[in-house]
């Protein structure tokens, strides 16, 4: 009788531990930074094949300040890749073989050239265009990571090439 | 090869329809009917070379078509299903498994279709039909068609006496057997250019092209010839019909989606099963007729 309780108390406070974790996992504890995925020049495009619109958001917003719990040493794109798998969305990373960067070619199964020969993702970092890419972007607390869907190469959400 | 009945039809009627059906497959990406093709093409394949077909089949089409189905989810990441992901950080989607498998399945029917096609359509049936219209390109395409196979024969010929040479079994490096590899490659080289101006000499001094030149097999259009090539056209035109129709769409990205299968859209693919397996039909027709006459 005694071993039974004690086995039945056991098993109860495993389950609470893992029911604990499962909380944690849902909102991240500590610093976070939040990922946006931002499509609405898309959707707003008649380029778009309807195929491709069927699966975004009808706003093109894929991801609305998705908060991602900071790691050390964190950078931008990792977090990008957490805050998707976390909300089981598809992307597509090409990793150059020649220079290692890595380059978002889609996003929620909207790709580059979905729009025209100029389209494609861009990163956006606090609210500014940063000249490096995203792995080499570390994040901190409260961090603003946007990925901009532009049809035009920039000028459409507010980048311009100097 | 078996006696066949849908070979001894007039070529014209055998060309058309393997173009059609290879054509068809090839540029309709839509499961139902790849699926129709593969199975018609093997069951003809299985009925022209018996047990030499069915192990084509499980050694060779089979692997081929699961290796193209393995290879395409690697390479393509779309979809929206996500199943898991590659330590790459791509997803593997189940959307791109199944354009893998349907890769697959057009590549496997292909295949077996031109199998079908190399034991029905042979070489003295592609100068009959070609001779006389485009003789110079029927017989380049004869020869370029034959040439594959006869290299192949050649090649372990001359390796062979190559080895009888001394150049053969024994260790050697990378340097000399890159050296015996091009001597054996030099002696294919000349070999087949001086086969081709052979033979096209040869033909030339047959009066190859002449007017009035008779083939050395004779076939007549018959009654039943024509009925043959209207079934074609009546299949080649219902494919179109059923094309434009929209019954023969099907897409994988970023959503698996099948023409609706309408009362008509599945007569339509019953009618291309029905196509495909005319030479079988003819085939189990020609043995039934056989048996009944020989009670």
């Amino acid at each position: 009788m005694k071993r039974s309780i004690i086995l039945v108390t056991v098993l109860l406070i495993i389950f609470s531990f893992t029911a604990c974790k499962k909380t944690e996992a849902n909102v991240p504890a500590g610093d976070v930074c939040y990922v946006t995925v931002d499509c609405h020049t898309a959707v707003a495009n008649a380029a778009l094949s309807a195929e491709k619109r069927e699966v975004l958001p009808k706003d093109g917003l894929v991801l609305d300040h998705a908060a991602v719990s900071v790691k050390e040493g964190m950078n931008a794109l990792e977090a990008f890749e957490a805050a998707m798998k976390e909300n089981k969305l598809q992307y597509e990373l090409q990793v150059s073989s020649f220079t290692g960067t890595t380059y978002v070619e889609g996003a929620c199964n909207l790709y580059s050239l979905d729009c025209g020969d100029l389209s494609g993702w861009l990163f956006s970092f606090d609210g500014e265009f940063p000249p490096v890419g995203m792995a080499d972007t570390p994040v901190k607390k409260d961090s603003q990571i946007l990925l901009i869907y532009s049809c035009d190469m920039g000028p459409d959400v507010g980048y311009t090439w100097e | 090869m078996r006696r066949d009945l849908f070979s001894e039809f007039h070529p014209a009627g055998n060309f058309l329809f393997f173009i059609v059906v290879i054509g068809v497959s090839m540029f309709v990406m839509n499961p139902v009917l790849l699926f129709a093709s593969f199975v018609s093409g093997t069951w003809y394949h299985v009925r022209l070379k018996g047990q030499k077909a069915v192990r084509d089949t499980l050694l060779g089409i089979v692997p081929l078509a699961l290796f193209s189905a393995l290879l395409m989810p690697l390479f393509n990441h779309q979809g929206v299903t996500i199943l898991l992901y590659f330590p790459t950080g791509n997803p593997l989607t189940k959307e791109s498994v199944i354009a893998g498998v349907c890769a697959g399945l057009l590549l496997a029917s292909v295949v077996t279709w031109f199998a079908c096609y190399n034991a029905v359509f042979t070489t003295d049936k592609f100068v009959y039909l070609f001779g006389k219209a485009v003789p110079s390109l029927g017989l380049v395409l004869s020869m370029v068609l034959r040439y594959v196979p006869r290299f192949c024969k050649k090649l372990s010929e001359v390796k062979e006496v190559q080895a009888s040479f001394g150049t053969g079994e024994e260790k050697k490096g990378m340097g000399k057997k890159v050296k015996d590899g091009v001597s054996v490659f030099s002696a294919m080289l000349t070999w087949s250019m001086e086969n081709a101006v052979e033979t096209a000499d040869s033909m030339r001094a047959r009066g190859y092209g002449l007017p009035g030149r008779t083939a050395f097999s004779l076939y007549r259009m018959e009654t039943r010839d024509k009925l043959l090539l209207g079934w074609i056209f009546l299949g080649l035109l219902g494919v179109i019909l059923a094309h434009a129709g929209g019954y023969t769409y099907f897409r994988t990205y970023p959503t698996v989606k099948l023409a609706e299968q309408t009362v008509s859209a599945v007569l339509f693919e019953m009618f291309y099963f029905v196509f495909c397996l005319t030479p079988v039909i003819f085939s189990l027709a020609e043995e039934k007729r056989w048996r009944h006459n020989a009670s």
